[in-house]
């Protein structure tokens, strides 16, 4: 992997900092989960040396999240590996040393499939809760650190592998993460698996097994092979049709809106239904992992009167008056020889900062407002160039840029 | 081609503006003209004799908080503090804009919390924006800074002209677009009102139009625009020529207008007519 910018880095590493605290880890458990010695751990969050990238990939896939995601999808790396989320029946089976070791055993046959020759560049690599947060060999992890790291992990890691055992305790939750997160996944199932796993959403490769943990469980590896082969095409399908998708700025977004409102949060997330822990997860993480429900974006958007675009942050660029707007100027600049291009920039700059505060009650709200933000057209953009023009002549005086 | 604002009738009222006009109103009264009697009223209750200052009205209308922010991105909004008339509003204006668009920025927000207090189970919920509510909102502002009986009194011995209207601009502190649009719905003056943009290429482009066809039109005389922007001091250009318009699918029209025109500031101010601009002769009835 490529060195990272100062700026890559700066951001990597607050945010590092923000998740670390949010999640209340000690460096000690960071270590543990990463593999990354304390030692270096602390210098990292005191800033007393600059962590490598792949110290920084170590981190950040300790908390479930992927390096390239935080910096907004930059092309930083070519993926190194395709990481898949391990689902499996964990509490239910430990406190049997049999079925453990059937589960074990499955989980290195699993991982023998995705070490397939066939797969390089990039390799899989499987995560199991087993190594990391295994009930009896990790005791000291909180349930709600246990649950945010795999819920992380759940949902923003590439693929999603669902065991679904008899019983099929411990993976409904991972199941319905996948499905509101979208993930490719493989399900392997066998014929008596329950109603409410069969009739779920998750669009999932099944890959049928039989047996079961007490009397042995006999898996064709090819049609696991096969699976996983399914697995990466998707997965690059993916990755191009959603690129810059990450929608990191919600959380800020929204602790921006709710501090405008009240500070309450306490009392906004019990409007929402949420408890609060869930609401700190909505404005500290990034939002592949809090992942909000179409329902809860709708509500927060009543409670808040914003538009959910506006929560979203991603309705503004296709808003038609901004694209109407923005042809107009380009047909303006166009039509009109002699324009200072530093000028005509900031007018444009400063119109789409405006109308973009004004979108914020665009939809509906209880605030009456006298709007005179419509459609641009080439006057208007005249217009204010020509103000804009004088208060500069008033000014410094700065020299002019033409349009080239 | 021209065209009225029907005063008579409730056409185009939306699920708000019919529940507003039932409630506050008689049947025969228009929409325009109950908003008008609502901003009347409030002008007596308000005891305000002149309309310059908008405290009083603000305070009778319960909106207990004023604030200006250049950074709002729009004219100004008015929100209630709580959840009902009573608990009273917070009123926002843009103060980058010009001080007479701030004025009826306030005017128009006051207007609004006649259907806050009216129809309170659509405006204290979330609800879209009103187009029908907004135009009404427009008129009761203007109904307020430019109260009928005075302006009737003004220009009645005054003529059709640009002099006359930038006088009731001053008088009332409103922008001279305002004052027509005032005399229009008060159908004292029949004339249209266009607004000129000089482009930086040179060229003047209409910008807006008060009472006629929306359409770009142009003058056929195209020294006319460039003489009356070359002398900015001076009085309007008067005479009369032709304007037209051609559209790209083919529709055009021409029409001969008697014409007053003058520069104010960075834009050039025409009103013009069919017939020549004369002197007022005050209505029947405000309303026909």
């Amino acid at each position: 992997m490529d060195n990272l910018t100062v700026e890559q880095l700066s951001f990597a590493v607050a945010t590092l900092e923000n998740l670390v605290n949010a999640r209340g880890l000690t460096q000690t458990q960071l270590e543990h989960l990463s593999g990354v010695k304390q030692s270096q751990i602390s210098k990292v969050l005191t800033h007393q040396a600059d962590p490598s990238p792949e110290v920084l990939i170590k981190l950040f896939k300790a908390l479930g999240l992927k390096l390239d995601d935080i910096l907004h999808d930059a092309p930083i790396s070519s993926a190194s590996e395709l990481l898949g989320y391990l689902a499996t029946p964990l509490t239910a089976v430990v406190t049997s040393p049999a079925q453990n070791a059937e589960l074990e055993r499955i989980v290195g046959e699993l991982r023998r499939c995705a070490a397939a020759d066939e797969f390089v560049n990039p390799r899989f690599s499987l995560y199991w809760p087993g190594d990391y947060t295994h009930p009896t060999r990790h005791p000291d992890f909180r349930p709600n650190q246990v649950y945010l790291t795999d819920r992380s992990r759940a949902s923003t890691f590439d693929f999603i592998v669902i065991f679904c055992a008899s019983p099929s305790y411990g993976v409904g939750q991972e199941n319905e993460i996948a499905t509101q997160a979208g993930l490719p996944a493989i399900r392997l199932i066998h014929p008596g698996i329950s109603r409410m796993m069969s009739g779920s959403f998750l669009h999932a490769i099944d890959v049928e097994y039989a047996g079961s943990l007490e009397r042995g469980i006999t898996l064709e590896s090819e049609h696991v092979i096969k699976a996983l082969r399914q697995i990466r095409k998707t997965h690059f399908r993916h990755r191009a049709l959603f690129r810059g998708m990450n929608g990191n700025d919600f959380g800020k977004r929204l602790r921006g809106l709710l501090d405008d409102r009240s500070g309450d949060y306490q009392g906004f997330a019990t409007d929402l239904g949420i408890n609060l822990l869930y609401l700190e997860s909505l404005m500290n993480e990034p939002f592949t992992v809090s992942n909000p429900s179409a329902r809860l974006l709708k509500r927060m958007s009543s409670l808040l009167n914003v538009s959910v675009g506006h929560l979203l942050g991603e309705a503004f660029e296709t808003d038609p008056v901004l694209q109407e707007s923005l042809g107009s100027w380009n047909a303006w600049v166009d039509a009109t020889p002699g324009l200072d291009a530093g000028i005509a920039n900031r007018v444009k700059k400063e119109w789409q900062d405006d109308y973009g505060r004004s979108r914020k009650h665009a939809s509906a709200s209880v605030v009456s407002q006298r709007n005179n933000n419509g459609t641009m057209r080439s006057t208007d953009w005249d217009k204010k160039y020509q103000d804009a023009l004088k208060k500069s002549k008033g000014g410094n005086g700065a020299q002019q840029q033409g349009f080239f | 081609m021209r065209s009225n604002r029907d005063s008579s009738k409730r056409g185009g009222a939306t699920q708000l503006v019919d529940l507003f006009a039932s409630r506050a109103g008689c049947t025969d009264r228009s929409p325009w003209q109950i908003v008008e009697d609502l901003v009347e009223q409030l002008r007596r209750d308000a005891s305000v004799a002149s309309a310059l200052s908008l405290d009083r009205y603000l305070k009778a209308r319960n909106v207990f908080e004023t604030r200006a922010d250049a950074t709002i991105g729009c004219d100004g909004y008015i929100e209630p503090i709580g959840a009902s008339f009573t608990d009273g509003f917070r009123l926002v204006v843009n103060d980058a804009a010009p001080l007479v668009r701030q004025r009826f920025t306030m005017a128009h927000e006051i207007c609004h919390t006649f259907f806050y207090q009216i129809v309170p189970e659509i405006k204290f919920s979330r609800h879209p924006t009103d187009s029908f509510e907004e135009a009404l909102c427009n008129h009761g502002a203007a109904a307020l800074l430019m109260p009928a009986d005075d302006v009737l009194s003004h220009v009645k011995t005054r003529d059709v002209s640009l002099d006359t209207l930038e006088q009731m601009s001053e008088r009332y502190a409103v922008s001279m677009e305002a004052a027509f649009l005032r005399m229009r719905a008060l159908r004292i003056w029949n004339c249209e009102m266009t607004v000129w943009h000089r482009m930086t290429t040179g060229e003047f482009v209409l910008d807006r139009i008060h009472g006629w066809l929306k359409a770009d039109w142009r003058w056929a005389d195209s020294s006319i625009p460039d003489k009356a922007w070359s002398r900015p001091n001076s009085g309007p250009l008067s005479g009369r020529s032709f304007v037209y318009f051609e559209r790209s699918d083919g529709c055009s029209a021409a029409e001969a207008v008697y014409y007053q025109t003058k520069r104010r500031g960075d834009s050039l101010i025409a009103i013009w007519g069919p017939k020549r601009l004369r002197a007022f002769k005050k209505p029947a009835s405000l309303f026909f």
